[in-house]
């Protein structure tokens, strides 16, 4: 097999054809929200963006991890790295993103705080062998398609008896944030494109919710150009016929009952727990922390921290924006004191924020 | 965040699979800890972080783009033609 087959999602042809399809279908306005800053980037990358039907409105919700990293959990990052016996360990997508104090890792950085960025959690662990005078924490972010591999991570360092390995826990999952978004009445979505990788751990069921209870259809897919118009296609056709469903369009890489292996091994390190998440505050049971047999590694434990819920950033909309009720362009704070290059909220720092996508591809 | 790419199992060492990435030289590791089927040399896994999440079914791939081949062409010969 060669990967050539992929570039089969790319046909221009097979993706007119679905775009005519979708233009057909579509007679006022269909609002559908995709929850992966993947898909985010992948929207506009593609040019797709320009493309939809003018009543196709695309709205980018809670799917970036980084985004939806509460100030209050980026200020315990900064309290951490700035301890001197501490080397922080982070994927390099947080390290500028502010907290409420207006800091970021990469500013404690710059002021002399061990912050080192890793491809991957095993790194961390080599980081840890290598320094066996300091404590390694791995700052743990990102939903259910990074949860196994930081719990996986874990198990080495338990086996490998590493000591001076800590993790710190702020993992959310996607399902809670999704109820969350559809109890608030102030929210407008008529359907949603799951996430492709999220879907490959926990697979189709937990998102059938979405229609039995509130009426809405639901497409796992993929990141390419046809990928996204086959599932806005399937999408469109059960909104117009009102029969909601919840599809795995991606099978060649989610099966329908996702990644049993990976979720026993996230179920056996870690357990729910309340969350707080930028822009949409505390959501029961949505977030991931250490068990008890593994207090050891946690990092909330060894150094006592205490999350305290700090206020927004002043001015900022990234919590209207992750809820679909506001466009980036519409924030008062949009491409004036917010720019990728000075950002102030999370939704234009991470390259799959919302508003960074937006000011990056958008020409209007 | 969840990115995550295809890459083909070159070397399979205690748990570990050594990676090709794209049709170059250049190799990734992937820990095999998570994944829930067996995988083997010249099998293609999605890689995320630093592990191997599932098997890409080119089987299933092929299957979508019929299903969506069949779709497009289903609105052709009902006259769905549209200029943009």
């Amino acid at each position: 097999m060669s990967l050539k087959l992929l570039d089969e999602f790319r046909n221009p042809e097979l993706c007119k054809g679905l775009l005519d399809k979708l233009h057909s279908l579509v007679d006022r306005e269909f609002r559908f929200m995709e929850v992966c800053g993947t898909h985010t980037v992948a929207i506009f990358q593609s040019g797709l963006r320009s493309l939809l039907p003018e009543q196709v409105v695309h709205l980018s919700g809670p799917g970036c991890p980084v985004c939806v990293t509460h100030e209050s959990e980026v200020n315990a990052f900064i309290d951490l790295a700035e301890r001197d016996d501490v080397i922080v360990a982070s994927f390099g997508d947080l390290m500028r993103v502010p907290g409420s104090r207006g800091r970021s890792l990469k500013k404690a950085q710059a002021d002399g705080a061990a912050v080192e960025v890793v491809y991957s959690p095993p790194d961390a662990l080599k980081l840890a062998a290598a320094n066996p005078g300091k404590t390694v924490v791995f700052l743990g972010v990102g939903f259910e398609t990074t949860a196994p591999t930081v719990a996986g991570t874990l198990l080495m360092a338990r086996e490998q008896g590493l000591k001076n390995f800590k993790v710190l826990s702020f993992h959310k999952l996607v399902p809670p944030a999704l109820v969350a978004l559809m109890t608030d009445p102030g929210v407008r979505i008529d359907a949603f494109l799951m996430p492709g990788h999220v879907s490959a751990i926990i697979g189709v069921e937990p998102y059938k919710v979405v229609a039995e209870r509130f009426g809405k259809s639901s497409a796992v897919t993929g990141f390419e150009p046809a990928d996204i118009l086959g599932a806005l296609v399937f999408l469109a056709e059960h909104w117009k016929s009102g029969q909601p469903a919840a599809a795995n369009l991606y099978p060649r890489v989610v099966r329908d009952e996702g990644n049993a292996k990976a979720r026993a091994v996230m179920d056996q390190v870690f357990e729910t727990t309340d969350a707080l998440w930028r822009g949409l505050g505390m959501i029961p049971r949505s977030g991931l922390e250490l068990r008890s047999e593994f207090e050891p590694f946690d990092a909330k434990k060894a150094f006592d921290l205490e999350i305290v819920e700090s206020p927004a950033l002043p001015g900022c909309r990234c919590g209207d924006v992750l809820k679909g009720k506001l466009r980036p362009d519409q924030c008062p704070l949009f491409k004036k004191a917010c720019t990728p290059a000075s950002p102030v909220g999370p939704c234009m720092v991470s390259t799959e924020g919302s508003c960074a996508a937006y000011f990056k591809y958008s020409m209007d | 965040m969840c990115l995550a790419v295809p890459a083909e199992i070159v070397e399979i060492n205690n748990g570990v699979a050594t990676c090709r990435v794209g049709e170059g030289s250049s190799t990734v590791n992937a820990s095999l800890l998570v994944l829930d089927e067996e995988a083997g040399i010249g099998d293609y896994v999605i890689i995320h972080a630093g592990f191997a999440i599932r098997k890409l079914d080119p089987l299933e791939a092929q299957e979508s783009l019929q299903i969506l081949r069949e779709l497009v062409e289903a609105a052709e010969e009902a006259g769905i033609n549209i200029d943009h």
